[in-house]
C-alpha cells in the first residue's frame, strides 16, 4: 500500500516537473489533507537474513576467480555486535538486575537515565574501524624499510638460535621480498613468496641466502636460518671502512667501491647500504653499473669484500713500509704493515706502481668520465648571467654581517626612511612592538 | 707569599692599569736574543702527541704511502720541523708609540668638505708597515694616519681572513671572564694574536690577564707545548712571578725546563749568577735526537720496551745538578719559599728512592 | 705588459657586455690617448667609483685597461671618505703620457701626490663663505 503510493506520488512528481512546479510529494499531501505522511521500509533483506549470508554475499568469489586473483582485495568479515552489551544502549539508562545490581549497600536501586554517554558512540566506531584490515599497520619511521609498509630493507630480527649458538648481535635485512609465480600442470599458476636476506652481526660476520614458501612468514623464516648458515668473516680497516678501493663484478653487474675517510657516510646503492651496516662498515662510496639486479649487487659486493687485499699481504708483496697519513692528525707518519725485509731506495725500479690505489687494483686505474661543461656555457647569455651575479656575489655574507651588528637588515636610508628595508622585517618589528605593548597592558 | 703579594701590589701600583701588569723597557732586543730564544723554546718543551693530536679538516681523506727506512725516517724529521714551525712564538714588544706626524699644513683648504679622506697607498708587494696611509682633515692638514685608522685600512684592502673590523664579542668582560674560567687559554691567545699586532696596548692587556689567570690557578699544563708558553714563560721571568710556574714544573719533573727558567729569570734582570756549566749540562741533555730515534723506532716496532719508566744514570746525576741550582735560587731570589722547599724536598725524595730502585736493580 | 691589438674586431660586442677582470684587461693600442678617471660603480643612491685607465675616447661601459684605485663617496661612520690609490702603477701611467681627469686631479692633490688643484681651494672659500652668511644670520636673528 505505501509501496503504491510511493509509486503514485512519484507519477505525480513527474506530472508537477513537466508543468515546471516542483512541489514534493509530502508537500502535495499534507497541503492537501494536513496529514504528515513518512514513507518508509519497516523491513528488508538487512533484517530478514542471518549476518553469515550477508557477508557470504559480499565476500564470495568463485574457485576461478580465485585462481585469477580475484580473492586479494576482498573485505574481510567483521562481527558488527561487537563492543555491544545488552543493557548498554544510545539512552543511558541503568536496569538494576541487568547492567547494574539491585541492592547497593541497603539501598534499592531504581531504574534511572543517567545523562548520557557522549564517547559511547565514538568508541563503538573506533572498534569497528580497528576490525578492518584497509589501513596497514603504522609503522614508527625507525622500524621502516625503504619505502612505507613494503618489506624490502626491515629488519626480521636475528636467525633462529641452533644450539647452543643464539646469533646475539646478529640482526637481519629483507633485500628482495616479492611473489614468484610458476605454471603447474594441474592447478595452473601457483604462487610462491621469494625473500632474498641479508644478516650480520655488526662487526665483521655477515652472510646472505634467499629462499622460497607458500607463507610469508615462514620465507621470511626459512630465509633468515638459511643465511645463518653462510657467514663469511670481512675483516674491516680500523673497524669503519675497507681497506682499499676496489671493483668486483658479478655477471654483469659491476661495482666500483671507494674507501672513505670517517664521517663520509655510506653513499652507496640502499642494498649495499644494507649490508655495510651489517657487517660494521660506515664510511664507503660505491657505483653500481651494469646490471642492477639487487641480487647480483649483494653477490657481487659480497666478492669484492672477499677479495681485499689487507695490508700485511700488501706490504710484504712490496716489500716496502705501508704508511698511513690522516690529515687530522697533521699527517703524522703511522706505519700500518711492515715486510719481514725492507727493501731499499736503490732497489725500487724506476717504472714501479708506488701508489696505494692502483697496487691493491693490480694496476689498474679506474677511469673517471671527463666533466663537461654544461651546454649553455658558451652562449653570451650565459655571460650575461655571470656578469649579474656578480653584483651579488657578496649579499650573503653582507646579510649575515649585518644581523651580526643590528639584528635587522638595513640600508643607510633606513634612519631617515624606516620602511626603507625588506618587508619581512618591518612586519617583524611591528609584531613585537604589538606584543611589548600587550606585555605592558597586561602587566598593568 | 707575603712578599709575592707585596710585590704584585706595588707592580700594580706603578703600572698605568690596575689589572695587569706591562713592559716598561722595551723587552724586544731581550726577546729575540738567540740565547734567550734558545732557553724559551726549550721550555716550551715539543710534545707530538699535543701538537699532532686530533682536529677537524677540510678533506681527511686518508692517503697511503710506500716508503723505505730512511724515506719513513725523513717523514718522521719533517714533521718535527713543522712541529717546531707550529711552536713560532708570536713576538714580544713594546707598545707602539702612535704619534701620527703632519705632513702638511694648508689654511686655505679650510672646509674644503665636512669629511676627512683617508688615502691608502694600494702598490703590489709593500708590507703593510711600510705602506703610506695620509689623512686630509677639514681643516687642511695632512696628516700620517694613525694607528686604528692604518689598521682598518690594511683590513679594508689587504683583508686577513678571520680578522673582524668590529672588536670581537670573546674580548667583552663577561664573555672573557667566563672563558677565562672554562681555561680556553689557547683559544683566547690565539684569537688575540689573529685579530691585533703584537705591539697594539690591547694585545699587551689580554695576554696579561691571561697568564696571570694562569698563574692564579696554575694551569700552565694547558699552554705547555703550545706556541704561547714561551711569551707567557718570558712575561713572568721579566715581572719576577716564576715561582709558581717553577711549581708546576717541578711537580711535573721537568728539572731542566725548571733550571732554563731561572737561568732565564737571571739574565732578564740582570743577576750576576754562574749560568754557563748549568746550561753546558741542559745543552748535552737535549735530548730530542733520541726521542725522534724513540719514534721512528716505535713506528718500525723495534722498540722491545714499551715505555721507559725510570731513568738512566747519567740523568739521575743531572737532576742532582739541577737540584742545587734550584735551591740556591730559592734560597737568594725567592718569593714562595716554604712552598718551593716543600716540593723540592718531596721531589728529593722521590729521586733518592728512584735512585735506590736502580742501584737494586744493577745489584741483584 | 705587452700592447696588444684587438685580433678580431667582431669579438667588441661579447667583449663589451662579458665579464671582465676587475683589475683590467691590460690591452691596449699603443699610441692611443690614455686617460686616468672615475669609473661609477655601485648602485642607486649608493655610488662607487674606480680610478681606471681607459683610452680616452672610448665609452665608459668598454672594459678599462687596468684599475689604479677606488674612491668612495660616501662617508664611512667615522666620517672618513676612504680612497686608494696605486701610486707605482700611476706613475707608470703618467710617464707613458696617460691623462687625467678632473675629479682625479683634486683627489690626488688632497692625498699630497700632486699639489692641490685649484678648484679645491675655491671649494673651500666658498664652503667658508657659506658658513659666514649662515652666522651673520643667526646673530641677526
Amino acid at each position: 500500500m505505501a509501496l503504491k503510493l510511493l509509486q503514485n506520488g512519484r507519477l505525480l512528481t513527474r506530472a508537477f516537473q513537466n508543468l515546471h512546479i516542483t512541489p514534493t510529494t509530502s508537500t502535495i499531501f499534507a497541503k492537501n489533507n494536513d496529514l504528515n505522511l513518512n514513507f518508509s521500509r519497516n523491513t528488508s533483506f538487512f533484517v530478514k537474513l542471518p549476518a553469515e549470508d550477508l557477508w557470504k554475499g559480499v565476500t564470495s568469489v568463485s574457485n576461478a576467480g580465485r585462481k585469477r586473483g580475484r580473492a586479494k582485495g576482498l573485505v574481510r568479515r567483521k562481527d558488527l555486535n561487537r563492543g555491544q552489551v545488552i543493557g548498554v544502549g544510545k539512552a543511558n539508562i541503568q536496569w538494576p538486575g541487568l547492567s547494574a545490581p539491585i541492592i547497593r549497600g541497603r539501598e534499592l536501586i531504581q531504574r534511572q537515565q543517567l545523562p548520557p554517554d557522549p564517547e559511547r558512540e565514538a568508541k563503538l566506531i573506533k572498534m569497528r574501524d580497528a576490525m578492518s584490515s584497509k589501513g596497514y599497520q603504522k609503522l614508527s619511521p625507525l622500524d621502516r624499510g625503504w619505502t612505507g609498509a613494503k618489506l624490502g630493507g626491515r629488519s626480521i630480527g636475528a636467525p633462529d638460535p641452533i644450539g647452543d649458538d643464539n646469533f646475539e648481535g646478529f640482526d637481519t635485512k629483507v633485500i628482495e621480498y616479492k611473489q614468484v609465480f610458476n605454471m603447474k600442470g594441474n592447478l595452473g599458476r601457483k604462487r610462491r613468496l621469494s625473500a632474498f636476506v641479508v644478516t650480520g652481526n655488526h662487526n665483521g660476520l655477515a652472510g646472505f641466502a634467499s629462499a622460497k614458501a607458500v607463507d610469508g612468514k615462514a620465507v621470511l623464516r626459512k630465509a633468515k636460518n638459511r643465511a645463518a648458515q653462510k657467514l663469511m668473516y670481512i675483516e674491516l680497516c680500523d673497524g669503519h671502512t675497507v681497506f682499499h678501493d676496489f671493483f668486483c663484478q658479478f655477471g654483469l653487474t659491476k661495482i666500483f667501491v671507494e674507501k672513505k675517510p670517517e664521517g663520509f657516510g655510506l653513499v652507496c646503492h640502499r642494498a649495499i647500504r644494507e649490508i655495510c651496516q651489517l657487517v660494521g662498515i660506515k664510511n664507503l662510496y660505491a657505483k653500481v653499473e651494469g646490471a642492477t639486479g639487487v641480487q647480483h649487487i649483494v653477490k657481487a659486493f659480497f666478492l669484492g669484500l672477499l677479495k681485499q687485499k689487507k695490508f700485511e699481504e700488501i706490504a710484504e708483496s712490496k716489500g716496502l713500509h705501508l704508511v698511513e697519513f690522516k690529515p687530522e692528525l697533521g699527517n703524522f707518519p703511522r706505519v700500518v704493515a711492515s715486510p719481514k725485509v725492507c727493501r731499499k731506495e736503490d732497489d725500487i725500479k724506476y717504472d714501479e706502481i708506488m701508489d696505494y690505489t692502483q697496487v691493491a687494483m693490480n694496476g689498474k686505474v679506474v677511469l673517471k668520465r671527463k666533466k663537461y661543461p654544461p651546454f649553455y656555457a658558451n652562449t653570451y647569455g650565459y655571460h650575461i648571467h655571470l656578469k649579474k651575479l656578480e653584483g651579488r656575489r657578496n649579499h650573503f655574507k653582507i646579510k649575515f654581517d649585518m644581523l651580526k651588528e643590528h639584528g635587522t637588515i638595513k640600508s643607510f636610508l633606513t634612519d631617515k626612511y624606516p620602511d626603507a628595508r625588506p618587508h619581512g622585517f618591518i612586519l617583524r618589528d611591528a609584531y613585537l612592538k604589538k606584543k611589548a605593548e600587550g606585555e605592558e597592558t597586561s602587566a598593568e | 707569599m707575603e712578599k709575592y703579594l707585596k710585590r704584585i701590589t706595588t707592580l700594580a701600583r706603578y703600572s698605568t692599569r690596575s689589572n695587569f701588569l706591562s713592559y716598561e723597557k722595551d723587552p724586544a732586543p731581550h726577546f729575540f736574543n738567540t740565547e734567550i730564544q734558545k732557553l724559551l723554546s726549550s721550555i716550551t718543551t715539543l710534545d707530538v702527541q699535543k701538537i699532532f693530536r686530533k682536529r677537524t679538516v677540510n678533506d681527511n681523506h686518508v692517503s697511503y704511502k710506500f716508503l723505505t727506512d730512511k724515506q719513513l725516517e725523513d717523514e718522521v724529521r719533517n714533521r718535527f720541523k713543522d712541529a717546531e714551525k707550529a711552536l713560532q712564538m708570536p713576538p714580544v714588544l713594546k707598545v707602539m708609540n702612535d704619534q701620527p706626524k703632519t705632513i702638511s699644513n694648508d689654511v686655505a683648504l679650510t672646509s674644503f668638505s665636512k669629511h676627512s679622506y683617508v688615502f691608502t697607498d694600494v702598490t703590489f708587494g709593500l708590507k703593510n708597515r711600510d705602506r703610506s696611509i695620509v689623512v686630509r682633515e677639514p681643516n687642511g692638514e695632512l696628516k700620517e694616519a694613525s694607528y686604528d685608522i692604518k689598521k682598518r685600512a690594511w683590513q679594508i684592502y689587504f683583508p686577513l681572513n678571520d680578522r673582524s673590523f668590529r672588536e670581537p664579542k670573546i674580548f667583552e668582560e663577561e664573555n672573557f671572564k667566563r672563558l677565562l674560567e672554562e681555561g680556553q687559554y689557547q683559544f683566547l691567545l690565539d684569537r688575540a694574536c689573529l685579530q691585533y699586532e703584537p705591539d697594539e696596548q690591547k694585545y699587551h692587556d689580554i695576554t696579561s690577564r691571561i697568564y696571570l689567570h694562569i698563574d692564579e690557578h696554575l694551569k700552565f699544563e694547558s699552554l705547555r707545548s703550545t706556541r704561547h708558553f714561551g711569551p707567557m714563560a718570558f712575561f713572568f721571568a721579566w715581572h719576577k712571578m716564576i715561582d709558581n710556574l717553577l711549581l708546576d714544573m717541578i711537580r711535573n719533573d721537568y728539572l731542566k725546563n725548571a733550571v732554563e727558567l731561572i737561568c732565564l729569570f737571571y739574565k732578564l734582570n740582570n743577576h750576576n749568577e754562574k749560568v754557563e756549566n748549568i746550561l753546558t749540562i741542559c745543552a748535552k741533555s737535549d735530548n730530542l735526537e733520541s726521542r725522534i730515534q724513540n719514534i721512528i723506532n716505535d713506528l718500525l716496532k723495534k722498540n722491545q720496551i714499551v715505555k721507559q719508566i725510570d731513568k738512566t744514570d747519567e740523568e739521575l746525576r743531572n737532576d742532582e745538578e739541577y737540584l742545587e741550582f734550584i735551591q740556591s735560587y730559592i734560597d737568594k731570589y725567592c718569593l714562595k719559599k716554604p712552598q718551593l722547599e716543600l716540593t723540592l724536598n718531596t721531589y728529593r725524595e722521590w729521586h733518592n728512592e728512584l735512585k735506590n730502585i736502580q742501584l737494586k736493580y744493577t745489584v741483584g | 705588459m705587452a700592447s696588444k691589438a684587438f685580433e678580431n674586431v667582431k669579438m667588441l660586442p661579447r667583449i663589451r657586455n662579458a665579464l671582465s677582470p676587475a683589475s683590467g684587461t691590460g690591452q691596449f693600442y699603443e699610441r692611443s690617448a690614455k686617460s686616468i678617471r672615475l669609473f661609477k660603480q655601485g648602485c642607486t643612491n649608493r655610488p662607487f667609483f674606480q680610478i681606471v685607465v681607459m683610452e680616452r675616447r672610448k665609452p665608459h661601459y668598454e672594459p678599462v685597461i687596468e684599475q689604479v684605485g677606488t674612491y668612495d663617496p660616501m662617508p664611512n661612520k667615522y666620517n672618513q671618505i676612504m680612497v686608494s690609490f696605486n701610486y707605482e702603477r700611476i706613475r707608470h701611467w703618467i710617464g707613458h703620457g696617460a691623462h687625467i681627469s678632473t675629479p682625479v686631479l683634486e683627489l690626488l692633490g688632497l692625498s699630497g701626490f700632486y699639489p692641490i688643484y685649484p678648484k679645491t681651494y675655491m671649494k673651500a672659500w666658498r664652503a667658508r663663505a657659506t658658513e659666514a652668511k649662515k652666522e651673520t644670520v643667526q646673530e641677526s636673528s
